[in-house]
Order: structure tokens, then sequence, then C-alpha cells
């Protein structure tokens, strides 16, 4: 199944870019930092499914930020594997799904060792007939002290034809642990569209203003601006067609 | 012709009738206080004369400057000059403020027919106006209301008045959640923009606010109308003894 392997050896920084995707075992050494960009480029009429693997050492780190917009069926999942001791991962997840594409996001964050630290944000935007799936699991071994682990999902519904779900799980075998989740999936916030309205901004602007900032409060925290540039313009021609 | 006029107004949500007959007259430079009760309609008031979705209008009308503002959407009555300040304002996240009163002013400016306002002077005018206000520019980069203590919320609302320089501003409880010094910092917001052709609607439950900005009327307001109207010692009986005479009227 595997496409690819890699290794971030110790002490050393790497940024990767996917615009494919690829099946990938990812070992991050001890002190090695990785910035994982995935930003798939797909035909519309594509079913793909991958999945990421990523295994921590001691004091790394492994970021990433998920687009998942392109294919008719989309699955990806991500599973982090903090193995030793401060290690840390921030995993940061966008889906935008119309018509009747099948979106699918999976995220499992093992906490095996103590010390260590996870963060999920994740938003996603389903249109029309769309079908979307969001499952995030924060699971902590038996024995680990000091861990942290957040999970939260949004999901913004811009048709009530479309499907949304979501799990997001808490499995904790530990003692000495703060682990907070939330999800909430609903329809754009009537009493934030009154108040915009109320200072002169039409409906659809404030509707769309709306919806580029429930996703740009993740996107925002892309520090690289190529990167930035290139997520931006997939998510701005995404609202451009679904907000008319 | 009267400049603004509320004729036997009924208004309420789904199911319930809130404003009764309601009748209020402004004229323009005019400060018009609504005092009264909680649960008496004063919000549903402002909320109804700002165009709030959620109330409907079963009979009666509200004229401004000559219009019939009930057909119209929200944002066409803001534009037309009628300033909405929340009793509580809502967090917008992910939208700086700086990028709220930028969208706000250019989508007024836009309904009037003016061009733009460009980067430069919006931020010179946004910085003055802050300024005054006590707000420092860190807090125009944060995202609008989100994790403002009531304080800021209601410096904020003073600050997006001062910018969009309304004919018409309905203050919701303005004096609500601020403590003496910010009530102060408020009030000085309210009366620098007061001039002989912007009126002012406070909605309040104290004469609190009303020792700081002198009303010309003042009115009670009971079970969604107004039963008393005089000028500003009417707020101060008040303040000595409640309204229970009022309420078995």
């Amino acid at each position: 199944m595997l496409d690819d392997t890699l290794i971030v050896k110790n002490g050393t920084l790497k940024i990767l870019i996917d615009d494919k995707p690829i099946n990938r075992q990812i070992n991050i050494q001890k002190n090695a930092k990785l910035f994982h960009f995935l930003i798939q480029n797909l035909n519309p009429t594509e079913q793909i499914s991958s999945e990421n693997i990523i295994n921590l050492q001691e004091n790394a780190y492994y970021e990433t930020f998920i687009l998942q917009t392109d294919a008719q069926k989309n699955n990806l999942k991500t599973v982090v594997n903090l193995l030793e001791k401060n290690s840390k991962t921030f995993i940061a997840g966008i889906y935008l799904a119309d018509q009747k594409q099948k979106i699918s996001m999976e995220n499992i964050v093992n906490h095996l060792a103590e010390n260590t630290v996870s963060e999920q944000q994740v938003r996603g935007i389903a249109n029309d007939f769309a079908q979307t799936y969001f499952a995030g699991l924060i699971n902590v071994a038996p024995n680990i002290k000091k861990v942290s682990g957040t999970q939260y999902h949004k999901a913004l519904m811009l048709s009530k034809t479309a499907d949304v779900k979501c799990i997001p799980e808490l499995a904790i075998a530990s003692e000495d642990v703060k682990c907070s989740h939330g999800s909430t999936i609903g329809m754009l916030d009537e009493n934030q569209i009154f108040y915009m309205q109320t200072r002169g901004i039409p409906l659809s602007d404030a509707q769309i203003i709306l919806t580029k900032a429930f996703i740009f409060e993740i996107l925002n925290k892309i520090n690289d601006q190529n990167v930035l540039k290139n997520f931006t313009q997939k998510v701005e021609t995404w609202l451009i067609k679904n907000m008319k | 012709m009267p400049w603004f006029k509320i004729s036997n107004l009924f208004a309420g949500t789904e199911n319930k009738l809130i404003l009764s007959d309601f009748n209020l007259q402004i004229n323009p430079g005019e400060v018009h206080a609504i005092m009264g009760p909680n649960g008496t309609g004063k919000s549903s008031l402002a909320n109804v004369i700002a165009g709030n979705p959620k109330y409907s209008v079963s009979s009666g009308n509200i004229l401004f400057k000559n219009i019939d503002i009930l057909p119209l959407p929200p944002e066409q009555r803001a534009s037309m000059g009628i300033f909405l300040g929340f009793q509580n304002p809502i967090d917008i996240p992910g939208v700086s403020v700086m990028t709220f009163l930028k969208y706000a002013i250019n989508a007024q400016r836009a309904f009037n027919s003016l061009e733009p306002l460009d980067a430069p002077s919006l931020l010179k005018k946004v910085k003055i106006r802050a300024e005054a206000l006590g707000i420092p520019n860190e807090m125009l980069k944060r995202p609008l209301n989100v994790g403002f203590s009531g304080g800021e919320k209601k410096r904020i609302e003073t600050l997006q008045m001062a910018l969009l320089e309304p004919e018409l501003a309905i203050l919701d409880e303005m004096d609500s959640g601020l403590d003496i010094d910010a009530l102060k910092i408020v009030a000085n917001g309210i009366n620098v923009l007061k001039n002989n052709n912007r009126s002012f609607l406070l909605i309040t439950h104290y004469d609190r606010l009303l020792s700081y900005v002198k009303p010309n009327f003042v009115h009670i307001m009971v079970n969604g109308k107004i039963v008393r109207s005089g000028d500003e010692n009417l707020a101060k009986s008040l303040e000595k003894n409640g309204y229970t005479e009022f309420l078995n009227a």
C-alpha cells in the first residue's frame, strides 16, 4: 500500500508539499520538524483514498495543513503516533464539498509517551448534495503522564440537502491528561448576519464574508506565504463558485 | 412632514405580540430616551426599527425622511442613516475590527453612490476616532468583539457609530456593563456626535447615562407602548420611585 517512506533526520527541518494523494509513512527523528502541506489538485471524476502515518521521536514536531476539495470521492486518513516524550503535533484540516462529492477526513492521534501535545482544528463546508464525514480521535495509552490533546471541528452547511456527519472521540486510559474537544454543525449565524446588515453590509456580502472568515481563521495560521497563496486561491475559487 | 415617525405600530415575534399601538416622533437634533422595566419591549422596538427579520410587523408604519422603511432590508435602513448600537454586540470571528469597519463604511458609501475610501484615508479616520475613545491600535487588529470585555464592546459600538455618522442612532442599553470611567468615555463619544441634524434614541433602564447625555424627551414604556412622556425630570423621578405607578396604571 505504501507509495513512499520519508525520514526527517535528527535536528533537521523539512517542508513537504503534496499536490497529489500519496500513501506515506513518515518518521520524524529526535528534535526534527516537519511542515506538511496537502493541497490536492485532482480531476472531478476521480475516486481516491490515501493515508499518511507519521511517527514522532523525542521532541519532534509535525505540523500539517490539509485542504480536501477535489475529486468525486476523496478519503484521507492521517495517523500521528507521538512515540516519544515531548513530541508535538498540530493538524489543521479544511474540507469543502459541493454537488455530489463525498469527502471524508479521518485524524487519529496516539499519545504514546509523556509530555506529548496534540491540537486538531478542522473546518468544513458542505453545499448542494455533498456528503462529508469527519472522524477525529485522541487516543491516550495507559500510564502516560502530562498529556495535552485538543480537537475542534466545525462544519457549515450552505444547503439543507447536504449531509454532514462527524464522530469526535476521546479514548483516554490514563490520568494526568488534559483533553478537550468540541464539534458543531450548523448554518450561518443569523445574529451575525443581522449585525452586519445593521452596519450597511448587504445580506449576500455578509454571507460571503462570514463563510470566508470561517475558513480563514484556520488558513491564516499558515506562515509560509507561498503556500498560503496557493491554499487561498483554491479556497477562494471554491467560495466564488458556491456563493453566487 | 415629520422626519422620523412611528405610527400605530403592532409588532412581535412569531408567537408573541410585543409592540402594541406604539407611537413616537423624533425631529432632527433631538435626543430621546426610552425607559421601562425589563421585558416591556424596548429592545424589540430597536430591532424592529433596524429591521431584524426575527420580528414581524402586523400593522402600522415607520417613516424616515418620508420613506416607509418597513419593506426595506436592514442594510438599506442602515445606509439611509439609521444605526443600531447593540445591547450585546455580536462576535464576528475571523474578521478584524479594522476589516469590518472597512466593509461597513464602504458598503454604505457604495449605497450612497460614493467611491470607496482608500486604505490610508480609512486608517487615518479610524485612528483619530479610536484614540478619542481610548481604543488601542492592537484592538483594531483583533477579531470583532471576540473575547472583548463589556466595556470594550461598547467602545467599539461607539467607534462604529462615530465612523458611520448616522442621522438616527438607536443605542440599546449602551450603559449596561460599564464601569463609571467607561460610561464617561462612551457618553462623551455620544456627546461629540450631537448636532442639529443627528438624533439619538437612547434605550436604558436607569438615568445613569442620562446624567451624562442630556435628553430632550424621556418616555416611559410599559407593555409595548409609551405610557408617559416628559423631560429629564421624569427620569429622575423614576430613579426615586421606580416603575410601580406605571405598571399599576
